[in-house]
């Protein structure tokens, strides 16, 4: 499964990270009300988020990532790297 | 574009086992090219070295070690400037196939093209470019140094794939690894593989005997990564001993050696502006050869050096000159038997330059030679001013090279030896008849 729509994570007004501020349940339509803030994962980009994806129903190997994907295993491995190294951007700044 | 990318970088879907497979099969062409060629391809700095003197065990040895070491610097860079894990396979893997363009190097010197290595010129003029080399030689040339930079292109990329680096780190690295590979290969590695240990070992060194003569002209070669040099050593009598050095393919103009230390045992000098170091003694007992290692930056050289013998010349010249006057110049009949190479210094129109005896005859029309033969006109202090009836040649340089073969040389007139080193050009040679032409 491949995310197709990204919930936006940034005001695109202003830039500043979003929040989510309603829950509905889609069943019973029950609505949670507060300020949660987003999931790092979420805060990534489609492509990152998909890579994510397949990267967990691949067991975490990056030979298997390589093959799957046609790149090479560093490539891989750089991808990954570049992805840890946002998340914790992010994470840094929600402290 | 995409295929142009992809020839630049493309480490992005080659596999690090493959790409280092690539490279390792690469390597051998390489070799086989090169000695083919008779040149080693390391880098744009190296490319014109001759290895015709190198066995092809050797120039494997030698592109071996610069792979190794420049991958070697590319994963230590990386193990300390990257955040990721460096991998020594995939840096391995990528820097031996982002050598793989300089097989392409030695093609472009096939087979014409290949002059420039076995025989470069001290300089790389216009004039020299068009007596040896065809348009599309030189274009072939020229070309080889693109597949260079293709190989620089792919080294840059090969460390940033595989070492996960990018801004001022990856340039760091590239720069420092480049470099310290290139110095370390050239001052280190490529020595060392080329001059096997034993080359350091003891010389067996003879006491010079108390009948014989130190005192004379000794030649031997250099034997350098890429080229090879003649090498001469002057150990003069006087007042008091000196030693000169001259390098008949590098303008043989000698060089006064005034850090010395001579005795039955041992020969050592130094030329601190050229760091050179000599470090041996007497081969033979009778003085005819010397041994020892001769040292300059890194590299270290085993030099045997023989003593030429007495030249069997005669010779018959007529001079008319005085220095620093307009002079008639005739040099005729000159017999001599050697092993010098035949060629006279000369300058015209201000401009210097060598010609054979044997084939310039415009130059010294007169000069009959047997054998080889190295004619050096010395006017004792500098260039003496001439008209001559040689075509073309307005001057006539000296070469202080020539003081000995002067000093030695006989004339028909005076029939002594040995006039010649202590004045100038022609008194001791000719009578001189002042502007008359006339000769002998």
């Amino acid at each position: 499964m491949s995310l197709k729509s990204k919930l936006p994570s940034h005001c695109p007004s202003c830039e500043c990270p979003l929040h989510i501020s309603e829950l509905v349940c889609k069943k019973c339509g029950t609505k949670v009300s507060g300020t949660f803030p987003l999931p790092p994962l979420l805060s990534l980009s489609c492509e990152e988020q998909n890579f994510v994806m397949d990267f967990v129903k691949q067991s975490g190997s990056l030979k298997e990532m390589s093959k799957k994907l046609g790149l090479s295993y560093p490539t891989i491995r750089n991808m990954i790297d570049s992805i840890i190294e946002k998340i914790k951007i992010i994470e840094n700044s929600e402290k | 574009m995409k295929h142009f990318r992809i020839l630049l970088n493309p480490f992005e879907k080659l596999s690090e086992y493959a790409a280092l497979l690539v490279g390792l099969a690469a390597i051998f062409p390489l070799c086989l090219i090169s000695a083919r060629v008779g040149g080693m391809f390391c880098d744009i700095m190296y490319f014109s070295g001759n290895a015709s003197n190198i066995p092809i065990t050797k120039i494997l040895a030698l592109y071996f070690s610069m792979y190794i070491l420049t991958a070697m610097l590319f994963w230590g860079f990386g193990k300390l400037l990257s955040k990721s894990r460096v991998r020594l396979i995939d840096v391995f893997g990528y820097v031996f196939f982002a050598f793989t363009p300089l097989i392409f190097v030695p093609v472009c010197f096939i087979p014409e093209s290949s002059r420039i290595l076995l025989s470069p010129p001290q300089q790389f003029s216009p004039e020299w470019w068009n007596a040896h080399f065809t348009l599309p030689a030189k274009i072939l040339v020229f070309s080889s140094v693109a597949f260079f930079a293709w190989s620089w292109i792919l080294l840059f990329n090969a460390l940033k794939v595989s070492a996960n680096l990018g801004g001022w780190r990856l340039w760091l690295s590239y720069i420092g690894g480049m470099s310290l590979s290139k110095i370390l290969t050239e001052t280190y590695i490529f020595p060392a593989i080329i001059f096997s240990p034993l080359a350091y070992c003891a010389q067996n060194y003879t006491p010079l005997s108390p009948s014989a003569s130190a005192f004379g002209m000794y030649e031997g070669a250099l034997n350098f990564p890429g080229q090879t040099l003649r090498f001469r050593l002057y150990i003069d009598d006087g007042d008091k001993i000196k030693l000169h050095a001259a390098s008949p393919d590098q303008n043989d103009s000698r060089i006064s050696i005034e850090n010395f230390n001579i005795t039955r045992d041992c020969l050592r000098f130094s030329i601190p502006t050229l760091r050179v170091e000599f470090d041996g003694g007497f081969a033979s007992e009778d003085g005819t050869q010397i041994a020892g290692i001769f040292s300059q930056y890194a590299y270290k050289i085993p030099l045997k050096l023989e003593k030429k013998k007495e030249y069997n010349y005669t010779a018959e010249c007529a001079l008319n000159f005085e220095i620093g006057e307009k002079i008639l110049m005739q040099l005729k009949k000159i017999f001599y038997s050697g092993d010098f190479k035949s060629e006279i210094l000369s300058e015209l129109n201000g401009k210097h330059s060598k010609a054979p005896l044997r084939e310039n005859s415009d130059i010294a029309p007169e000069i009959i030679v047997e054998n080889d033969i190295k004619l050096t006109l010395d006017a004792g202090k500098g260039i003496v001013s001439c008209t001559s009836k040689f075509a073309g040649a307005a001057k006539l340089s000296a070469n202080l090279a020539a003081m000995k073969l002067a000093s030695m040389l006989k004339t028909k007139n005076s029939g002594r030896p040995g006039e010649m080193g202590s004045v100038p050009l022609g008194k001791s040679l000719v009578d001189l008849n002042k502007n008359t032409g006339k000769t002998e």
